[in-house]
């Protein structure tokens, strides 16, 4: 059984935008699926109307089977841990206790055992047991990415949705993240990811699908929907596409010319 | 400071607060009880259960009610500039008890200045989701808080304007200024109902706002809806703020300050930090109200204007504070 079904869903703002137009999309455990699509794509969008952030205008998601309007917000917590893009944590709480939120959808209030361990299993999956005790306010952006990681890890959730997680990293932190996330795929965890760097898209993930304006035009496996003329038609950009020992890399290189294409 | 150890220290010195707030009067005069006159310890047991008793139980109830409302909207809005007069029911309150003495109601009855404030807060809170709306944002209520206090604010000017009397708008001015001096047992039970409901709402939300410091929408994935948090605090800090200004009047400062002096020794998670705010403030107001019976001359210093006497420059230092950090 799929971890997620989005069946025929579309969302249409109250401003009367269509944002998600008829997208059917699943998630199955152990994968890394890749979110791309140009900016106003909907990709944030699709991510917020799994979770039931934006209702939905028709039709209908399914965790593990169950459809989304029957389950309590706390069942779904359970179920989906969230990365929103670029993330804030509000107040300069200590890297244990931001962690520690992440165990609310289990507590009462009180931190026990198990939480515990979970706090700690989720610190150590992104190596930040040495920097539990400092303030989030005093981390450097690599840090506090592994952090808002960790927090999401905490929930013990079989499915994370990540919007753009790595946007504001270095080059380093960018693959150091993306390779922490592929593991825990690789432990039975179904992963969603938006991304704009088709690089890592196409070098970490199992599955792309590849939206434009609300659509998804596209899903696949990596070389099938990274290909020039996708690229082309969705991007507008010339790419180059190549293969470094044995991995492949997608460099988008010119703005591709309307006379080369229908437009 | 263990988190313990702040506890003893906080309620020992609330403690202590209560036993001189029981037994200092004007001029810092105190109550002897051990006199063995019998006349004279009747008078002093009268003074002590008709008099001070209520005073003290009403600086804990409006002392726990500002700093614990304060305490929930920095968590709410995440912000920690906001206080209780944000969201408008203060001045709504105020409104209703000015228009009590601007019809004679709170001359002819005891109750009728707190219970038209009362009336004003619910009036307040309606207006404020009604602007607010369903599903709005946290801007949203801000600036319907605003519009509700402003509103409220120019209605109450205008009751001013209007006062038949200069001395019936003196006595409105008065008791915007904040006292809790010949309040009964009466204002007593009449607060502590709505007080003790909105406070209780109020900690049932302190997982709620932990989760909001990561944002709404992870607070939402976390189960904890956006808008139904929201709707409880709001109703929790209306309740009990509107009954709080309903009997001592306008009380300035004290839901901004209180947070923040104990945001360095409890950490800054909202939750842990709702029923430590709600001693602070009550140390506080009991504090301030005995600080406005030590003087023996002159009219009664109110107690909204020694708060905001102590209020005001710590509210500068914190802003100073936050541009150097921001700088």
């Amino acid at each position: 059984m799929s971890a997620l079904q989005l069946t025929d869903v579309s969302v249409v703002s109250s401003s009367g935008l269509r944002q998600l137009d008829g997208v059917t999309l699943e998630l199955a455990p152990g994968e890394v699926l890749g979110i791309v699509g140009p900016n106003g794509a909907g990709k944030t969008t699709l991510l917020r109307a799994a979770l039931g952030l934006t209702p939905l205008s028709a039709g209908s998601v399914d965790w593990h089977g169950r459809p989304l309007d029957t389950l309590r917000p706390r069942e779904l917590a359970r179920m989906a841990a969230y990365i929103p893009q670029g993330q804030v944590v509000h107040w300069p709480l200590s890297v244990r206790r931001t962690v520690e939120l992440g165990r609310l959808p289990h507590t009462g209030g009180i931190v026990r055992d198990t939480d515990r361990s979970a706090v700690d299993a989720a610190l150590a999956a992104v190596d930040a047991q040495s920097i539990a005790d400092r303030r989030l306010d005093q981390l450097s952006g690599g840090e506090r990415a592994r952090v808002l990681l960790a927090r999401a890890l905490a929930v013990e959730a079989p499915v994370l949705l990540a919007d753009e997680p790595v946007a504001a990293l270095d080059a380093y932190h960018q693959l150091d993240l993306m390779e922490r996330l592929r593991e825990l795929a690789r432990g039975g965890r179904a992963i969603a990811i938006v991304l704009h760097d088709l690089t890592l898209a196409a070098r970490f993930c199992t599955r792309i699908a590849m939206l434009a304006e609300g659509r998804v035009v596209l899903t696949g496996a990596v070389h099938e929907v990274l290909s020039t003329s996708n690229l082309r038609t969705v991007y507008r950009v010339d790419a180059l596409l190549g293969t470094h020992a044995g991995e492949p890399y997608v460099l988008p290189w010119r703005c591709s010319q309307p006379s080369g294409t229908e437009g | 400071m263990r988190r313990s150890t702040l506890w003893l220290v906080l309620l020992a010195v609330a403690a202590a607060l209560v036993g001189l707030s029981l037994f200092v009067g004007r001029g810092g005069e105190w109550l002897a009880l051990g006199d063995s006159g019998g006349a004279q310890r009747h008078v002093a047991e009268i003074v002590l259960l008709q008099i001070r008793l209520p005073r003290t139980l009403l600086a804990i109830l409006v002392g726990a009610s500002l700093g614990m409302a304060g305490a929930a909207l920095q968590g709410l809005l995440r912000n920690p500039l906001a206080d209780p007069g944000v969201i408008g029911v203060s001045a709504g309150a105020a409104f209703g008890a000015v228009l009590a003495f601007y019809f004679g109601l709170a001359q002819s009855h005891s109750l009728g200045l707190p219970l038209a404030g009362m009336l004003g807060a619910a009036l307040a809170l309606g207006l404020l989701f009604l602007l607010a709306g369903r599903g709005a944002s946290t801007l949203g209520l801000v600036l319907a808080g605003v519009a509700v206090s402003a509103f409220a604010g120019a209605l109450t000017s205008l009751a001013l304007n209007l006062a038949p009397s200069p001395y019936a708008a003196l006595e409105i001015v008065f008791w915007m200024m904040g006292s809790l001096v010949d309040r009964s047992m009466d204002h007593v039970w009449l607060a502590a109902v709505p007080i003790l409901l909105g406070l209780t709402l109020l900690l049932t939300q302190r997982r709620a706002l932990d989760a909001m410091t990561l944002g709404e929408d992870v607070a939402a994935s976390l189960g904890f809806r956006a808008g139904p948090v929201r709707a409880v605090i709001l109703i929790g800090c209306a309740a009990a703020i509107g009954a709080s200004v309903s009997v001592a009047g306008g009380i300035g400062f004290v839901g901004l300050v209180v947070p923040h002096l104990l945001r360095p020794l409890v950490g800054h998670e909202p939750g842990r930090l709702l029923p430590v705010s709600a001693v602070g403030g009550a140390v506080m107001l009991l504090a301030a109200d005995i600080f406005t019976r030590l003087g023996d001359t002159g009219p009664e210093l109110r107690l909204g204007v020694v708060t905001a006497l102590l209020g005001a420059p710590f509210f500068l230092l914190l802003l100073m504070r936050l541009r150097r950090e921001v700088t």
